[in-house]
């Protein structure tokens, strides 16, 4: 238990975040990084989670040594899949050296079960079919987690700017029909504004997706391993708390909704029409990404609501 | 009078002689859980087993053959969490206290640990260091925290049997308070607690002076001691936690950053505990 506060999370600190979940009453929870297997508990964690009755869901690259991948096998192999879920964060192939493609091959093999591919858009050219041969190979979930990447507040990162999610949004709807063929379900994760899809686009996801597609954008609250709270990955550089000043899961949502509602009263969504559009009134469409939307505005004089900056 | 709970070793002829009183039996060997196991009979008025093991929690091998046996396990630390994982289910089973020492702060993590998994466990102090701020902690977390967990002595004990107008002593959660427990030896020699049979200060001898202890004059200087530092001009006599304390910190040099803060946060979290128990609510009929 020789923790390094600075850079992993503690044991205190993860029984604290624990106790604070069971008393909002959330059952679920995820452990992401960076890489969360590197975390030298992770099983630990993993099994202590368990044992107080979270479902436990790890986002990882699938990328470990052979003994990081035994030690898994080891103690968490045996875990109903139910109560255990692994979200593969995939990169093309061509990205990957050999070795990186050897080592997410044998996890791939040894938690088929536990496994769900997920894949970052961040570029319009797409190339899926790997995916889809991946799920096949190794009898994987038959779902995939598509994310998008947003821009980073306060930070340098790859993204597809708003004008040309059109773009990937054809591309990616050229999938459907392999999707369908291999019954492969492309899920949505946030940040994904509805019109960028045609009528027809829509049915096609939508059939794909037993009828539910999402068009969110709101907290989805990670804590650090200093216990601070954020609303989510693109915005983890603004409006961060601490999870001390909180005494429920709900009054952390509450808080960030809250802010998330100011911004979205000031700029709408990504595009220009989110501000008149029925789908974001209804909240059918939550018109895309909050930092997409925040980061649109970053040349301009820091004049608007004090929600938007700080 | 047969008030007094005997802690004593396990052997077969003192215990006979002992078979009208409850008894904790005490030994630092865990094999001897299986020849208590055979001793068990309705003559026995078993209290509880004291095992104090040089072995790491997480090396002990927890049996089966446990789980009719109200044990207290004393042993040096947590270990391996790991290590642990497989005998969970188990312990959880079993009719058992688990105390980690004061002297390592991994414990007070591994206490944590094991309330929050529904582990009844406690910290024991010996003569290592004690991390004061951690110890504070796990305080809150045992009297604050509003999760189900399991309680960690001797927190719960005091917070439990606080009065606000009487003299606590945690003692009785280690079978060390002699208002509650008096030492027998296998000479059936009699000792006020453990480290009193340890330094050989024997206050009577065979098991019917038991009966006596109450008009035993060492008897009732130790037990009347306690209230003499509270004639003494010291720091102990002006802590406001004295009666939960009983000065068993007199021996620190520096007061203010150790016994003093945290015995002061104990008696406060002991006093709100004990209001929130006698809190005038009204209470509603029950369906």
């Amino acid at each position: 238990m020789d923790d390094s506060a600075l850079t992993e999370l503690s044991w205190d600190n993860l029984i604290y975040i624990a106790d604070f979940l069971e008393i909002s009453k959330e059952h679920k929870i995820s452990l992401l990084g960076g890489e969360p297997t590197l975390h030298s508990h992770f099983v630990d964690f993993t099994t202590y989670l368990l044992e107080r009755n979270f479902h436990v869901n790890v986002f990882t690259s699938g990328i470990m040594s052979k003994e990081k991948l035994k030690d898994l096998t080891l103690y968490l192999s045996k875990i109903p899949p139910e109560r255990l879920s692994f979200t593969c964060n995939m990169n093309h192939p061509k990205l990957s050296t050999e070795k990186e493609i050897d080592q997410i091959h044998e996890f791939l093999k040894a938690f088929a079960s536990f496994t769900t591919l997920g894949y970052n858009i961040y570029q319009t050219d797409l190339d899926l079919e790997f995916l889809v041969q991946y799920i096949n190979k190794y009898k994987l979930r038959r779902h995939i987690r598509f994310g998008l990447a947003h821009p980073i507040q306060g930070g340098k990162n790859t993204y597809i700017p708003a004008s040309e999610l059109g773009i990937m949004a054809k591309k990616l709807v050229a999938y459907c029909g392999l999707f369908e063929q291999n019954n492969v379900a492309p899920g949505f994760d946030c940040g994904m504004p509805m019109c960028i899809f045609s009528e027809e686009e829509l049915g096609k996801l939508s059939k794909a997706n037993k009828g539910v597609l999402k068009f969110g954008c709101g907290p989805a609250i990670d804590t650090g391993p200093d216990m601070m709270v954020w609303s989510c990955f693109p915005l983890s550089g603004l409006h961060k708390k601490s999870l001390y000043e909180f005494n429920s899961m709900q009054e952390i949502h509450d808080y960030f909704k809250n802010i998330h509602n100011k911004v979205k009263a000031e700029i709408g969504g990504i595009f220009e029409k989110c501000v008149t559009c029925v789908y974001l009134t209804n909240e059918a469409c939550m018109g895309g990404c909050i930092a997409h939307s925040i980061n649109q505005l970053k040349d301009e004089q820091m004049n608007r609501i004090k929600a938007i900056y700080s | 009078m047969k008030d007094h709970i005997i802690v004593c070793p396990f052997d077969e002829q003192l215990l006979a002689k002992l078979s009208e009183r409850n008894v904790v039996i005490k030994s630092h060997d865990l094999n001897i859980l299986q020849s208590i196991q055979k001793h068990l009979n309705k003559s026995l008025r078993l209290h509880a087993i004291k095992i104090q093991t040089d072995v790491p929690l997480s090396a002990i091998s927890f049996q089966e053959d446990w789980l009719k046996l109200p044990l207290a396990i004393y042993s040096p630390e947590f270990g391996n969490y790991r290590d642990l994982l497989h005998q969970l289910n188990l312990i959880r089973r079993l009719n058992i206290r688990i105390f980690l020492s004061s002297e390592y702060d991994d414990n007070y993590t591994g206490l944590k640990i094991l309330s929050s998994l529904n582990i009844n466990c406690g910290l024991y102090f010996n003569n290592g260091s004690i991390n004061w701020e951690a110890m504070n902690d796990l305080m809150h977390y045992a009297v604050y925290s509003k999760t189900k967990h399991a309680h960690i002595e001797p927190f719960d004990w005091l917070v439990s049997n606080y009065e606000p107008t009487d003299y606590m002593d945690y003692h009785s959660v280690y079978f060390n308070n002699p208002a509650k427990y008096l030492h027998v030896n296998e000479k059936e020699q009699i000792a006020l607690n453990e480290q009193e049979m340890l330094n050989n200060r024997i206050i009577g001898d065979g098991i019917p002076s038991l009966d006596r202890i109450h008009v035993n004059e060492h008897y009732n200087d130790f037990i009347n001691a306690r209230y003499d530092i509270m004639l003494q001009m010291n720091e102990c006599a002006y802590c406001p936690a004295f009666r939960i304390c009983l000065a068993k910190f007199e021996h620190l040099t520096n007061k203010n950053d150790t016994c003093k803060v945290f015995f002061s946060d104990f008696i406060n979290a002991a006093d709100y505990s004990f209001k929130q128990r006698n809190s005038k609510r009204t209470k509603i009929w029950q369906l």
